[in-house]
């Protein structure tokens, strides 16, 4: 298990998302109201860029014509087909034991505790001021 | 015997929009399984046991079937209302199990029926 | 150095198939409004600026959209340049047809003048449409084929634009939907058989269309997810029809394909038919054989979507029925239930199945083998 720097707190502001690669596994890093997401981006079903997929909200029902709506921006929805991912977790909300996607645990660190190690090495030019997004793999 | 691939096919698509139906809470699959039965004639299948036997089993369930003639209509010739090849266990599900499953008030009138 | 950036977000890339595939529906659209303008008669500019395609569509003016996805498509699959999905020749090279190896990729033109009430328009705008089909998409591809687009509705019209383009290999099919007026196999669509018979080439029902009837024969489904399943139903509507109403005996070397209904159903349609026809031919006399027959000598099937049962032998079963020399790869590039080529075949196929489902019969009927 390596935990990596992968980018400025400022850089990922709530809302926005970080394609990237380590160790050759295509991974995204979200921002969801201020809390830090990782995933695998590649959908179990059939191979496809799950993290470019449209955030958003579990719709749930217990009777036909009602709907109720929350954990808004939690659920990526894949490009392709469209299953539902929860973003926590990275299973699939059809079949969640079966189809599920890597989820990271992603933290954010102060400068002077990145400055200190151990992380592996990265390209973010580092310093004490700021706080860093780190993803642990 | 259309039945499989409908659902595979239902199956599949609600994995992806599933959420134009919340209120569709477990798998369609799991949905006919439960609560769905069908009535065996008129019965699209071969005439060749083998592959009857397949189908049954595409169907992941032996609930399913309940048998029935479709009596007066002409659809089937004299006795072959049951197809060929059905095992024994099979046939006792289809023609006797399954539909006191399913009609909770014959089971009862039978009972009544032995102990008067 | 383990950490790579990207600017932007970049489809991951398929695992490359190293077999080279047919793909038969593939889906190419117009970048804006009027693309189609230049070749259609400059009073069809004005007429559709101000009146627009009017479909036969009960209760509804047009299809709905998004249909789960904008465009019912991937949403990776937006060209850099703009546009919507599929618009973009060289982004469908650079997406799916290099890294899928599709050395055989068959257009079939969505949106186009079928299933429009204005017979004149429809005529105008499918000729343009197939006019388009070679300018954008198969002169500058060798590996694209166009389908022959037609006013579905009228036969004679139809039949023209078929035989003006009979002797032309960019085209490799005719293409029909399965939604129309009336069944497909009744006299009015009989004209659109002859002539592509006598063309040599198959025609292509693809689902969807507009004939102003419901989806269903029970009525007007709610959801779109009814409408995703209920195109099964619809193909089988129209391959009962062909058969029974006796296009294939008047037609003796006439080849069909089922587009994107699925293949699932045709075993129990086949064993149903012909056992209703056992009992009940005398009704038809002209159907001279057994529906099956008919089935067997004239009818493929496109395999997107491909049936996805929970165990995998059960599929190999179907495929088994409906007979490995029968099925068409397609992924429906680029809607959103697009098949990716390399997950679609459980494992344990032989290899001349493999090749047959992949790319050989799309040739051998497409007339392309060398």
């Amino acid at each position: 298990m390596a935990r990596h720097v992968v980018a400025s707190v400022d850089e990922l502001p709530p809302g926005s998302r970080k394609f990237l690669t380590i160790d050759e596994r295509p991974i995204a890093i979200f921002n969801i109201k201020g809390e830090f997401f990782g995933l695998l981006n590649r959908c179990p079903h059939q191979g496809a860029a799950l993290c470019e997929g449209p955030l958003i909200g579990l719709a749930q029902s217990s009777d036909p014509g009602e709907i109720k709506y929350t954990r808004l921006g939690e659920i990526i929805r894949c490009p392709w087909h469209g299953w539902e991912f929860d973003i926590r977790t990275g299973q699939s909300y059809c079949e969640p034991k079966r189809f599920r996607t890597r989820a990271y645990p992603v933290s954010v660190e102060p400068g002077t505790a990145v400055v200190k190690g151990p992380y592996v090495a990265e390209t973010i030019k580092v310093s004490v001021e700021n706080d860093y997004v780190v993803v642990e793999l | 015997m259309w039945l499989p691939s409908y659902l595979w096919r239902l199956h599949k698509f609600w994995r992806g929009i599933r959420m134009e139906t919340p209120w569709v809470d477990r798998a369609p699959l799991e949905i006919v399984r439960s609560n769905i039965r069908f009535s065996l004639q008129p019965i699209d299948a071969p005439s060749d046991p083998q592959t009857l036997n397949r189908l049954f089993d595409h169907m992941q369930s032996d609930e399913l079937p309940l048998f029935s003639t479709d009596y007066p209509h002409w659809q089937f010739d004299g006795d072959a209302a049951l197809p060929e090849g059905m095992s024994p266990a099979l046939v006792r599900k289809v023609m006797i199990d399954n539909p006191y499953a399913t009609y909770g008030r014959l089971k009862q009138a039978a009972i009544r029926e032995t102990m008067s | 150095m383990n950490i790579q950036f990207r600017e932007h977000p970049e489809q991951v890339a398929s695992i490359h198939a190293k077999t080279a595939i047919a793909d038969c529906d593939i889906h190419p659209a117009r970048a804006t409004r009027t693309e189609l303008h230049p070749y259609l008669a400059t009073r069809w500019h004005e007429h559709l600026e101000t009146y627009d395609k009017r479909p036969y569509h009960g209760m509804m003016d047009g299809p709905p959209y998004p249909k789960a996805q904008p465009n019912a498509a991937r949403r990776d699959a937006y060209p850099p340049e703009g546009g919507p999905q599929g618009s973009s020749l060289s982004f469908m090279q650079q997406q799916h047809l290099d890294p899928n190896n599709v050395v055989l990729g068959v257009l079939n033109p969505l949106a186009t003048g079928q299933g429009i009430r204005n017979h004149e328009l429809a005529a105008a705008v499918c000729s343009a449409i197939n006019d388009w089909q070679i300018d954008k998409w198969t002169s500058k591809d060798s590996r694209l084929k166009g389908s022959i687009v037609v006013a579905n509705e009228d036969g004679p019209a139809a039949a023209a634009e078929i035989r003006k383009r009979a002797g032309d290999a960019n085209f490799v099919q005719v293409l029909l939907l399965s939604r129309n007026v009336e069944p497909l196999g009744q006299r009015r669509y009989w004209p659109i058989y002859e002539a592509a018979e006598e063309a040599g080439l198959p025609v292509g029902v693809h689902a969807f269309g507009f004939g102003g009837n419901p989806l269903t024969p029970s009525g007007w489904p709610s959801f779109y997810i009814e409408e995703m399943v209920g195109h099964s139903q619809c193909q089988q509507t129209v391959l009962a029809s062909l058969i029974l109403e006796g296009v294939f005996e008047r037609h003796p070397t006439l080849k069909m394909i089922m587009i994107e209904a699925g293949f699932g159903w045709a075993p129990s349609l086949t064993w149903r038919l012909d056992k209703s026809w056992q009992r009940l031919k005398s009704e038809v006399p002209h159907v001279k054989r057994p529906p099956s027959e008919y089935i067997r000598d004239h009818i493929f099937w496109t395999t997107q979507p491909m049936e996805d049962p929970e165990r995998r032998d059960h599929l190999s079963d179907v495929i088994e029925w409906v007979g490995w020399d029968r099925l068409l790869f397609a992924t429906d590039y680029p809607h959103w239930d697009f098949d990716e080529p390399t997950r679609v075949l459980p494992p344990g196929v032989s290899e001349a199945n493999r090749e047959a489902f992949y790319l050989n019969n799309a040739l051998k009927l497409y007339g392309l083998s060398e």
